[in-house]
């Protein structure tokens, strides 16, 4: 017995409570004797003999053992038994022993009394029922055998010779469905609180599977058959419920006992994210949740078929899975040797799989969505993208109120046509649709508008709304940085023609546009490679990765996972995503320079069209005033000083953004790297600042070869430093950091 | 549609590369020599408007203006097997046939007589597009014709359409022979001015090296004009390729031309193309990833224009675009521009910003090439001048 405490931890809990009942009160009083044996002793009530006491003690610990108060024994109010009668100290004892097992018929009685729902609670009853009917019969045997050592004596002397049912041998014959009901009243007390002496909840369902399955791997094989058969009566439903989850997709769980849970009101969009989950607290401890993961995939992909796809005609043998499922026995579910089970529901795994996979990637077309996403909402359609920017110009200057879905979606339609976007599924088009961000009346079209792609049928399961979201916050991104671009171009071509002109007519302004010419070429190497990194780096890099892991993905989970690893690492190295946000800040605000470059060349443009009529106009009079030369000439200085201290400022934001980016020190560091290298590949602006030559990544990696006190970290030191405090003080880096940029041609 | 492009093609020198590069083009979007389209091209990967508009049996005409004022090389072109597909309204011949006799002056001077002729068949070609982006301009600039009539042109375009860009391929002479035409250098001089002056982007052929190319990579002993020519086609139509095969950028002339040339003046172009193969020679095939190609557009053996090999020279490149076909892995594209500048394989100038844009295009789906990958080099280098100046 003592081994057997060892082992399970709740079974000397209850074992001590027992004792304890017993041992509390054993005195009696002696007087009241008489009154509650009844007179049918009469004969015997001089007698102090213990044999006599003994063999009422052993007929009444038989009505004990089924849960009724004997003569001399009975249950008091606090569940601890009392002795009646007067015996001496061993006996007493060793009955009040025997008593546990009234005990643990009590509980197991009160268990099975009580009205619980639940299928498998239901099953864990009958199971009960089961073994107590083993235990009646056992207790018949006994006492049959009590009834014979008495009419065949009916004379009390003369069974003194024969052998007596002594307590001792009572012990013996119940020592074997004692162990057995102290098992099944310890299971009891584990799954429901009003039994139980310590604090439990109420336990149903999987999680009583879960109790019971503790004892299969008991020590002692008794307990361990015992454990198996009624684990195999219990799991019965919920074995069924599995054959039918697995089959048929369909969830038979009135009291949500299996451990697989839906949710009723979920949208069909949303079936496969959210409708399906594995209930923790009811999954089996004989079933990992690996395999509980394979289940519910299963059953989700028979559901996908169903519901969204609209294909119920059942996958390929299912009849041969349902056949084995039919002849496994229970057994199966919890003991691992046999695989046949497992096997059965890999191959049911394997087979939806499958089918999803087919359908998605081959009748919706799955890859062709998405790159039609790549095409049309990363921008990887240019000559499209282009067009419908130039076409759009003038109405996303308008402020957010002014905007309106309908003339943006016709302007689509002709973007469309006219470009080879028009070659592209007519399923596809139609998906295609323009968008409009929630913003605020200030914003222009700019910062709201987004082309939008109804995800709808199996493919809207891998881009659910969140992830059009965010394929809408990318488009926005990348759509401003291209009207950075076609506005740059516009300049260039702008300053180009000027050039030709100003040659002929007008010298003075030469110095302004060489300025302006040198700061267009800047911000269009920046844009440019700005995009590069994020067509290469960001867009194709992920991309490849992404065909490959879809390629590869055996379920839709995976094809899930992999686009949504796409996506976030195009949204993290598109500076997207929360921790970069400092740098797109900086992007935004080198963007802004351009957009104040084009305001001060359309003012400049404009302006030398003026003087360039009013010259014409003057040429014929020759009497053009000094007062009006010097004033077109004094215009020049100050355009000149204005265009200098706009490159100034954007090279100024430039550095910023370089330096930001190279301090930046996350997992996607050395992506972000190659921004930075391609931002400054002739390594123009690290020579003009100190703090540049010293990406903080390398210092750190030159950290650790040298040491603190050389001179060479000493200099990095100092001059990070003064860098530092410098951009702190007055919020602009030290212009003596860097050189005037030295114009060569 | 946007961005459509009209090709001019004046002289004996220009016709023949114009003629070559729409063979190439025709090939390349799988459009038969009638102008029909072939049956395995129905795909619409390719932009077949910026160079062809369609007739309205549907066949495809380029958008090209053939000029000559001898009718030799125009009628070789005429008589050939792609005479139908020219609209022959853009044929301008020269009705007396005499041609510009390589006088510089006798082809500008000819040019103030034919310019109503011409700009009607320029100013019809470009109301049939829908925004014009600019000109391509073929000649050379030693000729009569190519350098005398194409100066006075550029000039005139200039002035009539100020906001259209120009672009031309301008054939420069063999250095290494000379030439039997006396007034060459001077016809050189004259046009190279209006190049200068009047041209947005001048993309340098340079005889020399075309030469040297097809003799020292090709093994050819006396390259003949054919298979130069073909040499030129080949980096007239991967120059266009990412304006025929839209991708993320340069899908414009603008956009192919702005980050290359900073200031107006400098745009002269030079380039280079690998790997090189002739169809004589299918063994001299190597293995190409992005890197070997990077690395090697960045060898002046495979530049199209010879410069002075003077390494001291301070001379550097102020950009380069490097326009990458075939199945690149987008990875590898880095990691190539990492080794370029740790080896310093191509020097910079310090006083802008500047780095190796790569663009990635598709090839033509309707063409084999032994070469997974191939690349062409535009690069503006201040290395141009000395052939300038010569």
């Amino acid at each position: 017995m003592s081994s057997r405490r060892v082992v399970f931890p709740s079974v000397p809990m209850s074992y001590s409570s027992l004792h304890k009942s017993f041992t509390v009160n054993s005195t009696f009083v002696n007087g009241n004797r008489r009154s509650v044996t009844g007179g049918g002793l009469q004969s015997f009530a001089i007698l102090d003999n213990s044999s006599f006491i003994e063999r009422e003690l052993v007929r009444d610990l038989l009505f004990i053992f089924q849960g009724i108060d004997g003569k001399f024994i009975r249950q008091k109010k606090d569940k601890s038994y009392e002795i009646l009668a007067e015996a001496s100290a061993p006996i007493r004892e060793l009955a009040l022993k025997l008593c546990e097992l009234g005990h643990c018929y009590n509980k197991i009685k009160l268990f099975k009394e009580k009205p619980s729902a639940g299928t498998i609670i239901q099953s864990f009853k009958h199971g009960l029922d089961l073994e107590l009917h083993e235990y009646y019969r056992i207790l018949a045997d006994i006492k049959s055998q009590i009834q014979e050592s008495t009419f065949d004596t009916p004379l009390a002397e003369e069974s003194k010779s024969r052998e007596d049912i002594t307590l001792i041998k009572l012990g013996i014959c119940i020592t074997d469905v004692r162990s057995r009901l102290e098992i099944l009243a310890c299971v009891v007390e584990a799954c429901s609180p009003e039994i139980s002496t310590t604090p439990v909840h109420q336990k149903y369902g999987g999680e009583l599977c879960s109790s019971i399955h503790l004892y299969t791997e008991h020590g002692d094989p008794v307990i361990k058959s015992l454990a198996v058969s009624l684990l195999t009566t219990v799991t019965k439903p919920l074995y069924l419920m599995l054959g039918h989850w697995i089959l048929y997709g369909e969830l038979e769980d009135p009291c949500n006992e299996f451990f697989i849970a839906s949710d009723k009101d979920c949208r069909k969009e949303d079936l496969w994210h959210s409708k399906y989950h594995i209930r923790g607290k009811m999954l089996p401890s004989f079933i990992s949740m690996k395999q509980a993961e394979i289940i519910l995939a299963t059953g989700k992909n028979i559901n996908f078929l169903r519901d969204i796809c609209n294909n119920s005609t059942g996958y390929e043998g299912r009849a041969e899975i349902k056949k084995t499922i039919e002849e496994t026995p229970v057994e199966c579910l919890f003991m691992e040797n046999d695989k046949l089970l497992s096997n059965a529901i890999q191959k049911a795994y394997r087979t939806t799989s499958d089918m999803v996979l087919k359908v998605l990637i081959q009748d919706s077309r799955l890859i062709d969505h998405l790159n039609a996403l790549k095409k049309y909402l990363l921008l990887g359609q240019g000559d499209f993208i282009q067009y419908l920017l130039e076409l759009l110009q003038k109405e996303l200057a308008k402020p957010v109120p002014k905007l309106y879905q309908h003339n943006l979606s016709a302007i689509l339609e002709s973007a469309i046509r006219a470009t080879n976007a028009q070659f592209e599924d007519d399923d596809i088009l139609r998906r295609l649709d323009t968008r409009i961000l929630y913003g605020s009346e200030k914003e222009t079209g700019w910062d709201v508008f987004c082309l939008d792609y109804k995800a709808n049928g199996p493919i809207g399961t891998v881009l659910t709304e969140d992830v059009i979201v965010k394929y809408n916050q990318l488009f926005n991104t990348l759509w401003r940085t291209k009207r950075i671009e076609a506005i740059l171009c516009a300049l260039w071509k702008n300053q180009t023609t000027l050039f030709k002109y100003q040659r002929s007519i007008m010298p003075e302004i030469g110095p302004v546009l060489h300025q302006v010419q040198l700061l267009i070429q800047e911000l269009i190497h920046f844009v440019h490679q700005t995009q590069y990194y994020i067509m290469f780096e960001a867009t194709e890099c992920a991309w490849d990765s992404l065909m490959v892991n879809v390629n590869k993905a055996t379920d839709l989970d995976e094809v899930i996972k992999a686009h949504e690893e796409f996506l976030s690492t195009i949204m993290s190295r598109s500076l997207l995503d929360i921790g970069k946000r400092e740098l797109l800040n900086q992007l935004r605000a080198i963007f802004g320079t351009v957009h104040k470059l084009n305001d001060f060349l359309t003012a400049f443009d404009e302006r030398v069209t003026a003087e360039v009529i009013s010259r014409r106009n003057l040429k014929n009079q020759i009497n053009e005033t000094v007062a009006q030369k010097n004033f077109f000439s004094e215009y020049v200085t100050q355009a000149k000083a204005e265009v200098e201290q706009l490159h100034t400022v954007s090279q100024d934001l430039v550095y910023r953004f370089l330096i930001v980016l190279n301090g930046q020190q996350d997992s996607d560091s050395i992506t972000l790297q190659c921004l930075s290298f391609r931002l400054d590949f002739n390594e123009y602006y690290a020579q003009r600042d100190a703090r540049l030559s010293f990406p903080l990544t390398y210092l750190s990696r030159r950290l650790s070869f040298t040491s603190v006190n050389s001179p060479l970290y000493q200099s990095i030191h100092t001059s990070m430093n003064l860098s530092h405090s410098a951009v702190e003080s007055n919020g602009l880096p030290v212009s003596f950091l860097r050189q005037q940029p030295i114009q060569e041609n | 549609m946007p961005c459509e492009i009209i090709t001019l093609q004046l002289g004996q020198c220009g016709n023949q590369i114009g003629f070559e590069f729409w063979k190439k083009l025709c090939l390349e979007h799988g459009v038969n020599p009638e102008g029909q389209l072939e049956s395995f091209a129905k795909e619409g990967v390719d932009r077949k408007d910026v160079f062809f508009y369609q007739a309205d049996d549907e066949h495809y005409i380029p958008r090209a203006v053939l000029l000559d004022l001898e009718p030799r090389v125009i009628n070789t072109i005429l008589t050939s097997r792609y005479s139908k597909l020219y609209n022959p309204e853009n044929v301008y011949l020269s009705q007396d046939g005499g041609g510009a006799g390589n006088n510089w002056a006798a082809g500008y001077g000819r040019g103030t007589g034919l310019h109503e002729e011409i700009f009607d068949i320029i100013d019809r070609e470009a109301e049939g597009s829908d925004s014009l982006e600019g000109f391509v301009l073929c000649h050379s600039i030693a000729g009569g014709t190519g350098s005398g009539l194409g100066s006075y042109l550029l000039e005139k375009l200039t002035d009539r359409f100020p906001k259209k860009l120009i672009q031309t391929y301008s054939v420069f002479p063999n250095q290494d022979e000379i030439s039997d035409v006396v007034v060459q250098p001077y016809n050189s001089l004259l046009t190279l001015r209006r190049l200068t002056q009047s041209a947005d982007c001048v993309v340098v052929l340079d005889n020399t090296a075309l030469n040297r190319i097809a003799v020292d990579r090709l093994h050819i002993e006396n390259p003949s004009f054919a298979q130069i020519n073909s040499l030129v086609s080949t980096i007239m139509s991967v120059s266009t390729a990412t304006l025929r095969y839209p991708s993320y950028m340069n899908n414009d002339l603008i956009g192919l031309i702005s980050p290359l040339i900073p200031t107006p003046r400098l745009h002269f172009l030079m380039t280079g193309y690998t790997p090189l193969s002739s169809e004589q020679e299918a063994t001299s095939i190597r293995k190409t990833t992005v890197l070997d190609v990077m690395r090697r557009l960045l060898q002046p053996k495979n530049m199209m224009v010879s410069t002075a090999h003077d390494r001291n020279a301070q001379q550097r490149y102020i950009s380069i675009l490097n326009i990458i076909q075939g199945e690149v892995d987008p990875g590898q594209v880095h990691k190539s521009l990492q080794r370029i500048r740790e080896r310093k394989l191509a020097n910079f100038i310090t006083w802008s910003p500047a780095s190796i844009q790569v663009a990635l295009s598709r090839k033509s789906p309707y063409i084999q090439t032994p070469h997974r990958v191939s690349g062409l080099m535009l690069a503006n280098h201040t290395n141009i001048s000395s052939v300038l100046l010569q």
